[in-house]
């Protein structure tokens, strides 16, 4: 050794591979794919969950604690999200890239495709809340630190273009790789990952109705003609047990992390409608307060513990072990029966919407907790059920049928779409009057009683610090209130 | 060494004697007033002549004199003194050491030894008396105050807490800014052990803490890059070189010191006292603060009704209930030492024990220590073998600060979330039917005796470290001396939380339960050093001496962390990785780090006035880019003693005056793999809880956010310094004077990028952040005779920090951020300027507040100031009276920033005296307005209501409140106050004692802050010791004072 070291050589200095880490070289798309989809989940199933669900007034800050009363009052800044937004993007986003160029090198297929039908999902749901990302300049590493903006409408447009450049790949070739359990959603079912791909860019073209109506009509009408067909199942995560850092991100986030789990508590605008309508999902989405199931209005946060005993509103109800559904069967069942109303194309919108019903019900199977309720769609869906599809009504009764069911379908770590959708479609409506109204109308939205917005409803998230800190290229400051491109 | 230097001065002299026929015989003996004993080789000259003597082994001297002749007794380093013969036959002499004097020999980088007046930069040193006088338990504490130009802070009143020391400022925003610790001429490590952060961390003190002050001989701190350029990259920050004792020829010594001490908190919270428990203005009997009503003394039942009973208490102010929680904190510090030798070989043996307990009740808060240390050295012929050896056990259990997780609470988050009315010791048997887990009066906090006695942690580390070197002098001019030194250190933890679950249909039953849990880390970090070093020295001719060296460095450091844990326990008070339903998480860490280094130095003197020093060295690191691994580093000064250089300066009045300047480069090199991409193990963040791979048996890898770079470079520092050095009045006034500039250029550290581009993070070499200062030490003996002595001892320092450049695109890098607050390094601004949340302003400067809750609205982040101290000061007063000494100093540290925790939550709980604004009656913001419909402004005609008065101060609600978090940390401390007794050698005669001296002692007796901080105390964090602990404190403990006694003998 003295020798060596005299001689100065390198080879004593050369200790600096990190025996921690192995070297980036080693990544496979096998390796990468699983934790890009759980980054994906982490998030739109756990953080982001928390706000659509408060924004889709499924649940309301308790009286008795702090958490989330700034979003409950549309106080969300550019200091909020941020965590949100890295873990979307360098967790997620730039995972999913990785693993589309390896397997487009390797020409490993089927990988591929689960990567970009991956990386579109994950895409839509960033260019809906921001409206505006970067897409072309966007994980190119030290290439480019600082990549340009484009606005929502543009990456629509070319996350559909990468899926249809996608699903055209050779699926049978030899240099596919099986991926089994490292896919998460399907088990490798490549006619189930089309179903997915296909049913995404449904959802896409749907949103689409208002700022681009006669491209959103050709577009549904191509996929309905395209022979690939829908998702007929829960596009989803289901990977999770009840252990720390195993379970459902939104029950992991709320209810084990945070000292006090009983901040969220029952929005009045939800359960007024699951009361009204006699609908036995309400146990399974609430927990009883201490004189049973009671809700706040929302944004009651405020009310003193004199006027609302803190223990008396219901409790959100989440299990460990909850899907976080990416595009859920209700959801796709409902899409199509909006699709079928709204453009006539091939099949039976009743169907559609009562297999959404239906599916919307099922929801809870996975976790025997919820056995003990009656979570039966059919008496609801029947002729002269609360919820029997108005086949003979206008197309805005049943879009508004459709969706106000998808909303109710959305509870959970799914509840993101369901915020989306109100600000794509107006349902549920906003009340005219205050939640403890004669009048009020059970289901409708009520303006926070806390709201700082001037009673605006939020429809965005404003960018957040992380990125204009650190990204000239982030465009100027949109209002939380202001509409993204496709909002109605 | 000043008595081997003597030896050598007496072999000189004793040649020299001369007998003179008319004079009469004078003899007597030399002794310290440092230790008692003789002193060989002190140098007696009858003055103006070349007549002398020199002291023998055992101080005793003889020699002829006439009566009228003054005789004049020199020794290096200590006072000379003057005594006219008269009719003495016998004189005796205690010699005193030269505090101010400029013949005192200092060790320099690699152990040379040098006169102080030669140097030619600020080099300072402290000697261990002057330490050890309040009995500080790490050697760092006992230099706190008396260097100019270092800033040393316990980072909290737990005894074994970390001591942060910096030198002349930071100048890393990410890496390390610690000075590197050399004893006995090794670097040591000073790793700290402990988890920093917001949430759950502990702190079992760094390294250097484990040094044994009474083993101290002196402590040099080398603050400029031309003074510490030889020990390389790890020395960029400045180095604490610390001498320990050595056994000296002569008989056998046995010292011991002892000292036992209490101590109390010293900084509590200081609290309202008018409004009593509550929220939003009524009384709740479940709420955790006191938001309720105005306390009015009558009594009220309180708590949960349990068994159809209830507590009853009177709804009255417990004004002392945080004081009354705390008990007494001990620390008893014993050493014993046996040492000796003779001329051809030395030991040194010491035995050290620490026991301390802190303030916390029980034992959570405590502390042993356990040190043999073993110096030796022989003589061969023309070898020389020596050797310092250390082994040090430590036990140690901490109160975890910060916030607590899902397993359990930690305690000071909990104490603080007391309502007014309320006592805490009360509540001590936390097995009550009223105060356990069920039923304790509020879901919202956790009994925090429960959280003391319940949860805990265990440290222990092992210890070696220490050298051996060979010395071979080949003839008086060349010599080379080879040193391996290592530093090998084992440590374990164990951490656990317990079960606070409380029973369904409790009370507390809505608390999200503290599931438990366990934590058990092993750490072992080795190092090791090897010198080869050839010196030189030859006077060249009658001007000029050359003292020449060559060296070659090779430092290899590992590091391994293993550490498992479990979140939830199923049986409760069982602490095991098996007791879980979950299985454990486990991590390792494994670090391997290797550098060699060539360097050499040159001093020229010329005739001992004028000194001119080159140095330079050059580092291959193993953490660079394999093919730009190399760096180099080169720095000069110089030295000039007016008052030699130009005899007629020097007077009575200017005893003596040099000037000095330097200029030098020191390299920092990157820590370890720095330069790939990497794939890291599959964990989803998730903000509150993760997605931690395996899941249902299925792996993953994603890609690292942070981005490799392969063209990475060393940072370097250039620094320049200037100083003057002065003594005035018979030596009686001196002024150490020194001004620094110093620039760190590529700066390696991960900067956040744009998460778009797929990263968050790269490594980069950029920018250059500046500091600039002075440093000023005065030194004074206002009053000095035979048996009374003052002096005085004044240190003020400025450091002006100045981040220069960023990386392009940036003007802003955040170093840290919790709750709102970002702790930043901004260009042109010092590092760590603090940004927070600011009202919503109109054009005119109002604040706007909302229409229907009249509380602000959220403004853009405004920039609240920054970290940097505008100056500090420390002075040091000292009384001799005969025997006795009585010392004290203070600590003076004015501006900087720091964000509390504690304040935080004492505002969102209503304890925080500014809480009673208006006695909490409705108030309009004063100067507010309102926005309206079409953009205009007007006045604000809405109160903020009584219900809302805790949202107005609470930040949530609230985030201009985010300003009050964030403290001035001015403080002025009393440091110490000592007062001893030394026994005399007469009154010790019929003892065994040779010497004996009793003191009684006070450290940190009071502390004074500005107004606005009324929470805590400034110097706390819990953001261990480097730049980040500027970031401030989140839930720490309470600073203490110490009062005790101490006992030093030698036998």
């Amino acid at each position: 050794m003295l020798t060596s070291l005299w001689g100065c050589e390198n080879d004593y200095l050369d200790v600096n591979v990190d025996p921690n880490n192995p070297a980036a070289e080693v990544g496979t798309p096998e390796l990468i794919f699983p934790s890009a989809v759980a980054s994906t989940a982490v998030r739109v199933g756990g953080e982001y969950a928390v706000l659509g669900g408060m924004w889709s007034q499924h649940w309301t800050q308790s009286n008795a604690a702090n958490q989330y009363k700034s979003v409950d009052q549309y106080n969300v800044t550019s200091s909020s999200y941020n965590g949100s937004f890295s873990e979307m993007f360098s967790g997620a986003l730039n995972d999913y890239t990785f693993v589309i160029n390896k397997a487009e090198e390797d020409e490993n297929w089927i990988f591929y495709m689960m990567g970009t039908v991956m990386k579109a999902y994950n895409y839509q749901v960033m260019v809906d809340l921001y409206d505006q990302l970067p897409y072309d300049e966007a994980f190119q590493g030290d290439a480019n630190l600082t990549p340009a903006y484009e606005g929502g409408q543009a990456i629509y447009a070319k996350l559909i273009a990468s899926i249809d450049n996608a699903l055209t790949k050779d699926f049978s070739a030899g240099t596919n790789t099986v991926p089994g359990k490292k896919d998460f959603l399907f088990e490798g079912d490549v006619t189930k990952w089309k179903q997915f791909a296909n049913t995404l860019k449904l959802k896409m073209y749907l949103r689409m109705i208002n700022a681009a109506p006669a491209e959103a009509e050709a577009g549904v009408t191509a996929l309905f003609a395209n022979g690939i067909g829908f998702l007929g199942q829960d596009a989803a995560m289901t990977q999770f047990e009840d252990a720390p850092d195993k379970s459902n991100p939104f029950y992991e986030y709320n209810f084990r992390q945070l000292n006090v789990a009983t901040n969220l508590r029952a929005s009045n605008t939800l359960m007024s409608f699951l009361k009204s309508n006699s609908d036995t999902r309400l146990d399974a989405i609430y927990t009883e307060g201490s004189e049973g199931q009671f809700a706040l209005y929302q944004g009651q946060f405020n009310a003193s513990s004199t006027a609302i005993d803190p223990d008396k509103p219901s409790v959100a109800r989440q299990s460990a072990i909850e899907p976080v559904r990416f595009i859920s069967a209700a959801e796709s069942y409902f899409m199509q029966a909006e699709a079928i109303a709204r453009y006539g194309v091939a099949g039976d919108a009743k169907a559609m919407y009562d297999a959404g019903v239906t599916a919307a019900f099922g929801q809870f199977a996975f976790d025997s907790q919820f056995d003990e309720y009656e979570l039966d769609a059919t008496p609801y869906i029947e002729a002269g059920g609360k919820y029997e599809f108005p086949a003979a009504g206008s197309l805005e009764e049943k879009v508004e049928a459709i969706i106000t069911q998808k909303w109710v379908s959305c509870v959970g770590s799914h509840s993101l779409e369901s915020f989306f959708e109100q600000n794509r479609t107006g349902y549920p409506k906003v009340s005219a009057v205050s939640g403890d109204d004669d009048s009020y109308v059970p289901g409708q939205f009520t303006y926070s009683l806390e709201g700082v917005t001037g009673g605006l409803f939020p429809k965005r998230l404003v960018f957040p610090d992380i990125e204009i800190n650190r990204n000239p290229n982030t465009p100027a400051k949109v209002a939380l209130t202001e509409n993204v491109w496709w909002a109605k | 060494m000043k008595k081997l230097i003597g030896l050598f001065v007496f072999l000189l002299f004793v040649g020299s004697q001369i007998v003179t026929a008319q004079s009469k015989q004078i003899t007597g003996t030399v002794t310290s007033a440092d230790d008692g004993l003789g002193m060989p080789g002190v140098s007696v000259v009858v003055k103006g002549t070349t007549i002398g003597a020199s002291t023998d082994i055992d101080g005793k001297y003889s020699l002829e004199a006439n009566a009228s002749d003054v005789l004049v007794y020199s020794f290096v380093g200590m006072v000379p003194q003057e005594i006219t013969v008269g009719d003495q036959t016998v004189i005796n002499i205690v010699m005193e050491t030269e505090s101010i004097g400029m013949d005192e020999v200092i060790v320099t980088a690699i152990g040379v030894t040098r006169s102080q007046k030669s140097l030619g930069y600020a080099a300072t040193s402290v000697n261990n008396e002057d330490l050890t006088k309040a009995a500080p338990v790490s050697a760092l504490g006992g230099i706190q105050g008396k260097v100019a130009g270092v800033n040393i802070s316990s980072a909290s009143g737990s005894p074994g807490a970390s001591t942060k020391v910096i030198l002349r400022g930071y100048s890393s925003i990410t890496g390390s800014n610690q000075p590197l610790y050399v004893v006995d001429g090794t670097p040591v490590d000073n790793r700290a052990v402990g988890e920093i952060g917001a949430t759950r961390s502990t702190d079992f003190g760094n390294n250097a803490n484990d040094i044994n002050p009474a083993n101290i001989e002196s402590v040099t701190i080398l603050k400029g890059a031309s003074a510490t350029a030889l020990y390389g990259s790890r020395a960029a920050n400045g180095v604490v070189m610390i001498t320990t004792k050595s056994g000296k020829a002569g008989k056998l010594k046995v010292n011991y010191s002892g000292s036992f001490d209490i101590s109390t908190p010293l900084r509590l919270p200081e609290l309202q006292n008018d409004f009593g428990q509550g929220w939003s203005g009524h009384y709740a009997s479940n709420e955790n603060g006191s938001w309720g009503p105005k306390m009015d003394g009558s009594i009220r039942p309180w708590g949960n009704v349990v068994d159809n009973q209830q507590l009853l208490k009177p709804f009255a102010a417990q004004e002392d209930n945080l004081k009354d929680f705390y008990d007494l904190g001990t620390s008893l510090n014993q050493s014993v030492s046996i040492s000796g030798g003779t001329d051809k070989a030395t030991y040194f043996l010491s035995y050290n024990n620490v026991d301390a307990d802190g303030i916390v009740p029980t034992d959570a808060d405590s502390y042993k220590r356990n040190a043999i240390n073993f110096k030796g050295s022989t003589t061969f012929n023309k070898f020389k073998a020596s050797t310092s050896m250390n082994y040090v056990r430590k036990n140690a259990k901490a109160v975890a600060t910060g916030q607590g997780s899902s397993t359990g609470a930690t305690l000071f988050q909990e104490i603080i979330q007391t309502p007014r009315d309320m006592s805490i010791v009360d509540m001590e048997d936390y097995n009550n039917k009223f105060y356990n887990v069920d039923n304790f009066y509020t879901p919202y906090a956790q009994n925090p005796y429960f959280v003391l006695n319940e949860n805990g942690n265990d440290f222990t580390s092992d210890r070696i470290y220490g050298n051996i070197a060979l010395d071979y002098e080949f003839n008086n001019e060349l010599s080379a001396t080879a040193r391996v030194g290592t530093d090998v250190t084992n440590s374990y933890l164990k951490d656990w939380q317990a079960i606070g679950r409380p029973k369904a249909g409790s009370p507390n039953y809505s608390r999200t339960p503290d599931v438990g849990g366990v934590l058990e880390e092993s750490r072992h970090s080795r190092e090791i050093n090897t010198d080869l070093i050839v010196k030189y020295k030859k006077d060249l001719n009658e001007d000029f001496n050359l003292n020449a060296l060559a060296g070659w460095n090779v430092t290899q450091s590992n590091y391994r962390r293993q550490s498992s844990s479990v979140e939830e326990l199923t049986i409760p008070n069982f602490y095991s990785l098996s007791n879980s339903p979950n299985p454990a998480t486990t991590s390792t860490y494994y670090q391997k780090k290797r550098l060699y280094g060539v360097y050499a130095q040159a001093d020229l003197a010329f005739r001992n006035y004028l000194f001119f020093t080159l140095v330079a060295r050059n580092d291959w690191s193993s953490t660079l880019p394999s093919d730009n691994n190399s760096f180099f580093y080169p720095g000069a000064s110089l030295g000039l003693i007016l008052t030699d250089a130009i005899e007629s300066l020097k007077s009575n009045t200017i005893t003596f005056a040099k000037v000095r300047g330097s200029w030098g480069k020191t390299g920092n090199d990157a820590d370890p793999y720095n330069i790939f991409n990497t794939l890291v193990a599959g964990n989803a963040d998730g903000g509150f809880g993760d997605l931690v791979f395996p899941l249902k048996g299925v792996s993953g890898f994603e890609i690292a956010n942070q981005l490799g770079n392969s063209a990475l470079e060393p940072e370097i520092t250039t620094e320049w310094e200037f100083g003057i050095d002065a003594r005035f009045f018979d030596s009686r006034v001196g002024i150490d004077f020194a001004y620094y500039s110093k620039e760190t250029d590529g700066q390696i550290l991960p900067v956040d990028i744009a998460s778009t581009s797929g990263f968050t993070s790269k490594v980069v070499n950029f920018g250059k952040v500046e500091n600039k200062g002075i440093e000023l030490q005065v030194s004074l003996v206002p009053v000095r005779t035979n048996d009374f002595t003052w002096d005085v001892n004044w240190t003020f320092s400025n450091n002006r920090n100045k981040v220069l450049e960023l990386p392009d695109g940036l003007d802003e890098y955040s170093i840290y951020s919790a709750y709102g607050i970002e702790f930043n390094a901004i260009v042109g601004q010092p590092i760590g300027v603090f940004k927070g949340h600011a009202p919503l302003r109109d054009p005119d400067g109002n604040i706007v507040v909302s229409a229907d809750t009249g509380i602000p609205l959220e403004g853009e982040k405004e920039v609240y100031g920054n970290a940097e101290s505008d100056f500090q000061m420390g002075l040091t007063n000292n009384f001799k009276y005969k025997n006795w000494n009585l010392g004290f100093s203070f600590d003076y540290r004015q501006g900087g920033l720091m964000y509390s925790y504690t304040a935080r939550l004492n505002y969102f709980v209503g304890n925080a005296t500014k809480t009673t604004y208006n006695d909490r009656n409705p108030f309009i913001v004063p100067g507010s307005v309102i926005k309206n419909g079409d953009g205009s402004y007007s006045e604000n005609t809405t109160a903020v209501g009584k219900q809302r008065i805790n949202e107005y101060w609470n930040q949530t609600n609230n985030k201009m409140m985010s300003r009050e978090h964030v403290l001035d940390k001015t403080y002025v401390k009393m440091r110490d106050l000592t007062l001893s007794y030394n026994f005399t050698e007469d009154m010790l005669k019929k003892t065994p004692f040779s010497q004996l001296s009793l003191t009684a002692y006070g450290r940190n007796l009071f502390i004074w802050t500005p107004k606005e901080n009324n929470f805590i105390d400034p110097e706390g964090s819990t953001f261990g010791n480097d730049l980040r602990s500027e970031f401030g404190e989140f839930a720490g403990g309470p600073s203490v004072r110490s009062f005790g006694l101490s006992l030093k003998a030698a036998f």
